[in-house]
Order: structure tokens, then sequence, then C-alpha cells
């Protein structure tokens, strides 16, 4: 990790410096935990500050990064929605906030994740133990292969809850069944002893979903959570997600490739290119008038979105593999507007109009 | 229940099934039998008195049903070499069978299991790194071989225990080890790749995302999950044991069974090596049984179907 | 699948093939356009180089691989033993020399020792490893004919064919493999040929279920499904299409299952069932010997030695190709790859 992350490769124009997207002091939240009270009000603060965050994987042919300069906020209350392509670095970024990577050969080089005024990414491993499920919860795309097999679902479940908290295995149990209710499990008190094999795969999404907010976090973050399920029941889960977070004040990190997810649930889109974040603006702006070509190339490629009949345009290429990851501008050999700069100068987040918006182009067009 | 119920019947088929083809087996080598008990110079006369006697002349099928019979009645006729009595040989030989089965049984699981978690947690430390060559070792040398290294070194040499013999603890040490090592070995080695292979699923990182100890994911969660296919395999185990003991129990003088059944083979004593033939079959087809039925029960994905 | 989710997906996921409609995106000016063209030419590149990559990196691995290059040296060394041994020593294993009888290794024209009949060690274990080779080959031929065979019928047919085939199977392999021997030598005699026999009939119940599972494996990919669909004939997919496929396991396993051999003939032949004088077995030096090891132990140990170097030769050949060969072992580096 860098002695000081402030010497990041982009200088002024970072939008995202805790400073200007707050909009608050400069440090970020001197105050502990952040009441649920006055999340529910007009002000939105930053929970959990992502910056500079660089994530590297070593690979025999040398280190390359996979998260590279990589900066946003998750506010109180909010749902931010991580767009991109597989490959692009989303799951990565996410797993980097939980402290959840595949160490070796993955890992944070450098950058802040702070939450609650600490540091993650130089939290020893206990105190991460403790924030996990307890107030930053994740869940993950294949329900039927993130359920542990040999276990109920109330065994799991019971074991998490009495890891942080001192519950009898009764209390715990009156907990679980009462959340699995709340996530619309049917029969909840039967399916407390069902092993997941037993279950559908969108129930045991329910389930996950549920073992994560059994102990009421304050940041829920999901990776692609239907990308594995039945689009009903895709719909389904998504709206009970919706509701969750708005019943709890809880915020959101939603990993997604489906826009039509983003548009259905996001309060804020961060759009992510090749291990970047291209463009970041709220979800009405990002739909009506995006910035950045590749976020309009993915818009041109989603029908019948904000009512516009568009004809579908597939954005020409491939994600660049990480050997041959271009000088400039990473979107430079896709980019049907690109200019000779574009491949010698790194274009750095410009802002927006808003703080906590901004995007990486040197030639935007209109949409 | 229905796999539980089909493996059942399975095992009674080949249970019966090989009693057939163990009792035409030695049939066809029966005459073998009768010249090698009687003296060269016997007439014809006195051999099919003697194979009279035996009931060899009977059809093959009618023989099987009386032996059968005779089974149920535990009249198992008596050793052509010693004339003991073949039921009491069965109790007596078995008893030290037994002795000498369980513990190494139970020296596969109890070495076996926790030296193939340590690899695993420790993967490529030098302890990994000396368990596996351990384990290396432990398939590479025959046991026979082991036998005579140990009786070599702690009996020859340093004189701690006997090189022979039955039935102290003292003398159960040595081949209970040899009989067990080729067990621990494997048992190390498939610990190790079904605690690598489970610590790779996805169920694991659900678990520490759940703020769940490193010590309860590895040391409950996905010791638990690797066990299954060791406990499905713990059946075979017991019948390498069975196979192995052949071996062992001839080299350390152990008396039991599988002595009983290579010294009737290399003295063509074909009333006992019919019958404890059968018995080692039934041991190992019945163990077998019993592990799948372990397995079915430790299973929960089969446990419920 | 919504209408807008599909499409969203297909293009987020696709992109090959595409590369060349980047040649006609409007890219401002021809300079960008030749730079975009180029990166495109770079990307092909790299693509066809990581292919050919592939079956240069599997040789690489095999090159690399420590325990197939150290099993392979030692399998040498073992082989030249067996074949060239007794021809370099003169051969003669019977002659016994009661002048000469337990002498150390070492001794005049001796290189091993002698006996306790006084025949030579040296040519004893260089015939006796001959003898160990010959019957594991014998056994592994065998195996994987018998195997292939019995694995691909079951594994193709299906149906009552498969589940007969299969419960026998299934039971060999998981037969105690000394029992068995004991089982055949009872019903046949001595010799190596129940030897033979009943390893023999154990590894192939160990190829055959591999070969199954691989066919079963097979038969649900596109190419057989196509060849079927296409009218093609039980005999010829089997023949032109899986076959191929399931040589690589079969290969593996059966190196495997040679050093069951080796141990397994030796076992028996040194509790007296195997081999019978005067062929010389290693098993049975080492039980020969065992009466003398306290003062000559030379009579027990060289050949014991020379079984465990057979033995850790033909297992570090059969772990190294396995290594090389089985795809799941390389499951790490591909999952870092999908992240």
């Amino acid at each position: 990790m860098s002695p000081d992350p402030a010497t990041s490769p982009e200088p002024s124009t970072d939008v995202s410096d805790p400073a200007m997207s707050s909009g608050t002091a400069p440090d970020v939240s001197p105050e502990p935990a952040p009441s649920r009270a006055d999340s529910n009000g007009a002000a939105r603060r930053p929970v959990l500050s992502v910056r500079n965050l660089h994530t590297a994987v070593s690979t025999p042919d040398g280190a390359f990064d996979v998260v590279r300069d990589v900066s946003f906020d998750i506010n109180s209350n909010e749902v931010l929605c991580l767009v991109g392509e597989s490959g692009c670095g989303k799951t990565i970024t996410a797993l980097s906030i939980m402290r959840l990577l595949p160490t070796p050969p993955v890992r944070i080089t450098s950058g802040e994740i702070v939450f609650d005024g600490a540091d993650l990414t130089d939290l020893p491993e206990r105190r991460i133990r403790g924030l996990r499920a307890e107030r930053i919860s994740m869940i993950f795309q294949d329900p039927l292969t993130s359920l542990d097999p040999v276990f109920t679902v109330g065994q799991v479940m019971t074991e998490v809850i009495r890891t942080h908290r001192d519950a009898t295995k009764a209390e715990a149990r009156d907990m679980s069944v009462e959340i699995l209710r709340a996530v619309g499990l049917p029969a909840p008190a039967e399916r407390f002893d069902s092993y997941p094999h037993e279950l559908s795969g969108g129930m045991r999404q329910r389930v996950m979903i549920a073992t994560a907010l059994v102990l009421d976090p304050e940041i829920l973050i999901a990776d692609e959570p239907t990308t594995a399920l039945d689009v009903t029941v895709q719909a389904q889960i998504l709206e009970r997600l919706r509701a969750e977070q708005q019943e709890r004040h809880m915020s959101m990190l939603l990993i997604t490739h489906d826009l039509a997810v983003v548009a259905s649930i996001a309060d804020r889109v961060a759009v992510m290119y090749a291990g970047e974040i291209v463009e970041q603006a709220p979800v009405d702006e990002l739909f009506s008038d995006p910035r950045h070509p590749y976020t309009q190339g993915l818009l041109r490629a989603l029908p019948h979105v904000s009512g516009k009949r568009r004809e579908l345009v597939p954005i020409p290429g491939l994600v660049p593999p990480m050997q041959l990851m271009p000088p400039g501008c990473r979107f430079a050999p896709r980019c049907p507007h690109a200019l000779e700069r574009c491949w010698s100068d790194h274009p750095a987040l410009e802002t927006g109009a808003e703080a906590g918006a901004g995007f990486r182009c040197f030639n935007p067009q209109p949409f | 229940m229905k796999r539980i119920l089909a493996r059942t019947l399975y095992t009674l088929i080949v249970l019966l099934l090989s009693s057939i083809a163990v009792f035409y087996a030695i049939r066809l080598s029966g005459g073998d039998a009768v010249s090698a008990r009687l003296p060269a110079s016997a007439s014809y006369e006195e051999r099919e008195e003697f194979r009279e006697l035996l009931g060899l002349n009977d059809p093959v099928h009618e023989q099987y049903f009386r032996y059968m019979g005779r089974l149920l009645t535990f009249d198992l006729g008596k050793s052509l070499t010693n004339n003991a009595d073949i039921y009491t040989m069965l109790t007596e030989h078995g008893k030290n069978s037994l002795i000498l089965g369980v513990a190494a049984f139970v020296l596969v699981f109890a070495i076996g299991v926790p030296l193939g978690i340590l690899a695993a947690v420790r993967r490529n430390s030098w302890t990994d790194g000396s368990v596996m060559t351990f384990s290396v070792a432990g398939m590479a040398v025959p046991n026979f071989w082991l036998a005579l290294l140990t009786v070599w070194l702690f009996a020859s040499t340093l004189g701690w225990l006997p090189s022979a013999g039955c039935c102290s603890l003292k003398q159960l040490i040595l081949p209970a080890v040899v009989l067990a090592m080729e067990g621990i070995a494997l048992t190390v080695r498939m610990t190790r790749s079904a605690m690598l292979e489970n610590l790779g699923q996805d169920f694991v990182r659900t678990l520490r995302a759940g703020g769940l100890s490193e010590a309860s994911i590895i040391g409950k969660h996905v010791l638990r999950n690797a066990m299954v296919p060791i406990i499905s395999l713990a059946g075979l185990r017991i019948g390498q044991i069975v196979g192995y003991a052949l071996v062992v129990e001839t080299i350390f003088g152990w008396p039991g069974l599988g002595q009983v059944l290579v010294n009737a083979v290399l003295r063509r004593d074909y009333p006992v090596a019919q019958f404890f033939s059968l018995v080692l079959i039934a041991i190992v087809v019945l163990s077998n049984w019993l592990a799948d039925v372990g397995y079915t029960v430790a299973n929960p994905r089969l446990r419920r179907t | 699948m919504s209408e807008a989710d599909k499409s969203g997906k297909q293009h987020l996921s696709d992109g090959a093939g595409r590369a060349i409609d980047a040649v006609s995106a409007p890219g401002t000016g021809s300079a960008v356009a030749a730079r975009q063209i180029d990166y495109q030419d770079r990307l092909l590149e790299l693509e066809e180089a990581q292919h050919i990559g592939r079956l240069r990196r599997s040789l690489r691995r095999m090159r690399r691989n420590r325990l197939l290059l150290l099993g392979s040296a030692l399998g040498v060394v073992v082989l030249a033993a067996g074949l060239g041994g007794p021809w370099i020593t003169g051969g003669d294993y019977i002659t016994q020399d009661f002048q000469d009888i337990h002498l150390p290794p070492l001794s005049d024209g001796h290189i091993f020792g002698t006996d306790a009949l006084g025949r030579d060690m040296a040519v004893r274990v260089f015939v006796g490893i001959r003898v160990s080779l010959t019957v594991a080959a014998g056994v592994t031929l065998l195996a994987l004919a018998a195997g292939i065979v019995l694995g691909m019928v079951a594994g193709y047919m299906r149906g009552w064919t498969d589940r007969a085939v299969g419960g026998a199977v299934d039971f060999i392999w998981g037969f105690p493999l000394i029992l068995l021997a004991v089982l055949f030598v009872g019903g046949m005699g001595g010799g190596l040929l129940p030897v033979i026999l009943a390893v023999g009939l154990v590894n192939t119940a160990a190829i055959a279920r591999v070969v199954r599972g691989e066919v079963l494996a097979l038969s649900q990919r596109e190419f057989v499904e196509a060849a079927r669909a296409g009218g093609y004939s039980a005999m010829r997919i089997m023949w032109r299409h899986i076959f191929p496929n399931i040589l690589a396991p079969a290969f593996v396993l059966a190196s495997y299952y040679v050093a069951v051999a080796v141990i397994a003939e030796a076992a028996l032949s040194f509790i007296g069932l195997g081999a019978q004088p005067p062929t010389p077995s290693l098993g049975q030096m080492v039980a020969d010997g065992r009466n003398f090891l306290r003062l000559n132990h030379w009579e027990s140990t060289i050949p014991g030695i020379a079984i465990v170097l057979v033995v850790l030769s033909v297992s570090l050949i059969g772990d190294g190709l396995r290594d090389v060969f089985d795809p799941r072992l390389r499951h790490e580096a591909k999952s870092v790859d999908e992240q």
C-alpha cells in the first residue's frame, strides 16, 4: 500500500475527493456510526468512501491492476449501482471493500476505503470480521453454490448471529425466522431446518439476503444478485432488496451488468470500464445525458429506455486484456470519437454538475 | 431411504454371486485338494472313498445348497491339516483380526485426517511438503517391506518391541502401524485435496462475508464438506485393510483370519480356504455397504431423497 | 428473459468476432482509425499467441514438472537395470555356489554380494526387476485394453448393459486386491498367472470406471451430439469422436496402476503365493533374506530398495502426468482469470 494515498496518478480534478463530494467537512465521517434517524433526511452523507483504490492481480506475466484508481462514495440511504461488462473489476472492487479478495494472487496495492472513520484496507483481520454481516453485508451471484451444502439454513444463520451477538439459540432462531419471513420466504419456520439443496434458486437467494440482513447492517453489497435466477424471480428479488433497503434506511452497492436493473433500482450509477470508473452520475442524469462514449454505447444497446426508441447499436470490439492495456484512454480502441490525444494521455475523471458525478473523456459528445 | 434399500439389495446379490463363484472355483481345483491330502500311493478306491466322504461326487449345486445349510447351523466341518473345528477357528482368529483391524482403522483416520487438514491449512509450506513427502513414501513402500524395516529397527536393533506374536498391546503396535500405513498415506492425500477443493468453493466466501472466524470456517464448515468423500471411501479402507491383513498377519505371525486363509491356500486345505474366503468376502462387502449407508447419512443431499 | 435484458446481456458479454466492425467505427481522422486497426491486430495476435500457448504451456508444464522429471530419470535407471543389468552381469541367477554364501556387497565379482545359496544378488535383483516390470506391463496392457472397451460399452450403451457392467466394475474396483489374488491362487494354484489375472482384473475395473465417466461426459458434448444427429453409427462415433478423447485420462490412470501391480506382485511373492522358484522375484528375495536380517541385512534390503525405486519411479511418472493433463488442478489459475 502506498504510504500516501493522496499522491495518486490523477491529480487535481478528481471530483470524488472527499471534501468535495460530501459537501461537508474534509475529514470523512468524524462521528461514529451514522444514526439512522437523520439519514432519512434530505442531506445524504457518505457512509463509505472509496478513495483511489488500486487492486492488482499477480500473474506469471507480472502484476496487473484489475481495479485502477477507483473512487466513489456510498451515501446513506441510497442505492449506488456499479455497472459494466464482466471482467471490468466490479466484483473485485466489492471484494476489496469486504476484504474478501482471494489473496494471493489478488490484493489491494494502494488507496483507502473509509468506513466509520477507519480505513478498511489496513484494519486488522479481527476487526474486519467484526464488521462483516454486522455492519457491511454482502450477497453473491450464484445462490446454488454460495450456501454451505451440509448445514441447514438455520444452522448457518444461527452461527452468524451468535458470532456477533450474545444470543441464545432460541433467540437466534426467532431472529432468523422473522427475517426469513420478511424477505418473503414461504413457511420460514420449516425452511429454517432445510438444507440448501431442498430450496429453489430464488428461495436460496432469499436465504442469502436474509442472512445478510439479519444483523441489520448499514451497507449491503449485492454482487449480481439476480443474474443466476429466472426472470420472474429476478423482479421479485430486486423488489424485495429495494423494499428492505428503504425500510431499513440502509445503503446499498448493487453490482450489475444489466441496465434494466439499474433503471429500476438505482439512485446513483458508477460505470466501470477496464478497471476504472469512466462515468458517475445520478441515475436520471446518466440515462438522459450520458457523457462518456462507453456509457452512451451501453445505452444505445438497450432498447426502450426512458421511452425513447433507438436503434440497437452494439459497441464494437473487446474489453482490452490486461496484457495490452492502452496507455491513454482505455476505451480509445473501441471509441467512435477517439482523438490522437486519447491514445497518449489518460483522461482524468472530469467534474460534473453535481458532487459525486463526473466522467473520464477528452471528447464528450452529446447523446 | 430408497438409496439405502437399493444398496442393500445390491449387497445381497453380490454376496450370493460371490459365494457361488468361490464355491465353483474351489470345486474346480478340488481334485488337487484330494491328491494333496492323500499319499501318492493311495489307490483309486481310496481316492473315491475320500471324495465320497467329502461329498465331492454329488452335483455341484447340491453341494452348494448342502454347504449353505451347514453354514446356517454352524456345522462347518474340520480342517484337513490339523483337524481343528472351523467354527472354533473363526471365533478365535476372528477376534484377533478384529483387534488388529480396528486398531489399524482407527490409526488411519486418527492420523490421516488431522495430517491432511494440517497440510491443507499450511499449504505450500514446509509442513505441507513434509506431510506430502511422508504420504508419497507411505504409498511407495510396500507394507511387507515396511514390516521388515520396522522389525529390523524396533525389534532387532532397538529391542523396544517384539517382532512377532499375539496378542499383547506391545505385540499389536507394529502390525497395526504397518497395516495402517498405506491407508494413512491415502487419507492424508484425500483429506488435503478435499479440504483445498472445498476451501475454493463459493460458500466459503459467503461464510467469510458472514463474519465467521477462519477457525469455524475451516474446522467446521470446510471440514464437514471434505469429510463426505472421505467417509464414502471408508468402506474401501476396511476392504483394503482386510486385504493387507493377509500379508501383515502372515509376516508378524498374528493369528488372524488372513493368516488362516493364506496358510490354507498354501497347504491346499480347501474346506478352510473356502470358508475363510467367504468370510473375508462377506466382511469386505458388508463394510462397503455400511460405508455407503454412512455416506448417505452424512450427506444431506442424499439423506432425504 | 425480457427483450431489454436479453439484448443488453448479449451485448455486454459478447464482443468477439466484432473486431472487424471497429474498422468501420467513425473515428475522428484516419490516424486514429489506423491506430484502432493496429490495436485490433495486436489483440488478435495476443489471442492467437495464447491459443498456441496452450499446447506449449502444457509441454512447458511437463518440462517444469519436477515430479515427472525425477520419475522419468528414475524410470530410465530402473528400466536400464531391468533390461541391461542381467546382460552385463551374465544373467545367471540359478547357479548356487556354497563356497561363497552370504558374501557382503562389493565382494569380488559380486557387487551386491550373494545370498544364502551363494547366488549372485546383482543378477537376481536385475532379473527380479525385469520380472516385476514384465508383470506390471502385462497387467497394464491387459487392463488398458479391457478397461477402455468395457468403459466405452457401459458409458455408451447406458441402460441395463451399463447397470450390469457398472455394478460388476464397481464391485471389483472396491475389492481388496491381495484378497482377490489369494482367492485366484486358491483356485488356480501358485505362480505369476493368477497374480497377473487378479491384478489385471482390478486395474481393468479401475480404468473402466474412469473411461465410463469420461464417455458419459463426452456424450453430452456438441460434437458428439452433432455426429449422432448426423446419423453416424454408434461404432463410428465411438471410434472417431470418443476414443481419441479418453486416451489421455486412461493412460494417466494406467500409469498410476503400474505401481499397484508392482507392489501386489511383490507382496504376493513375499508370502509365497506369487512367483515360484527358481524365477527370481524381488518380493520373494526380501522374504528369503529376512531370516538373515540381523547379520546380512543386504539380502533383504537390496531387493527391498529395488522395489521402492521401481514403485517410486512409476508413481512419480503417474503423478506428474496427472498434474500436466488433469484440468481440475488448473482450477486456481482459472478462477482468477474470471474475476
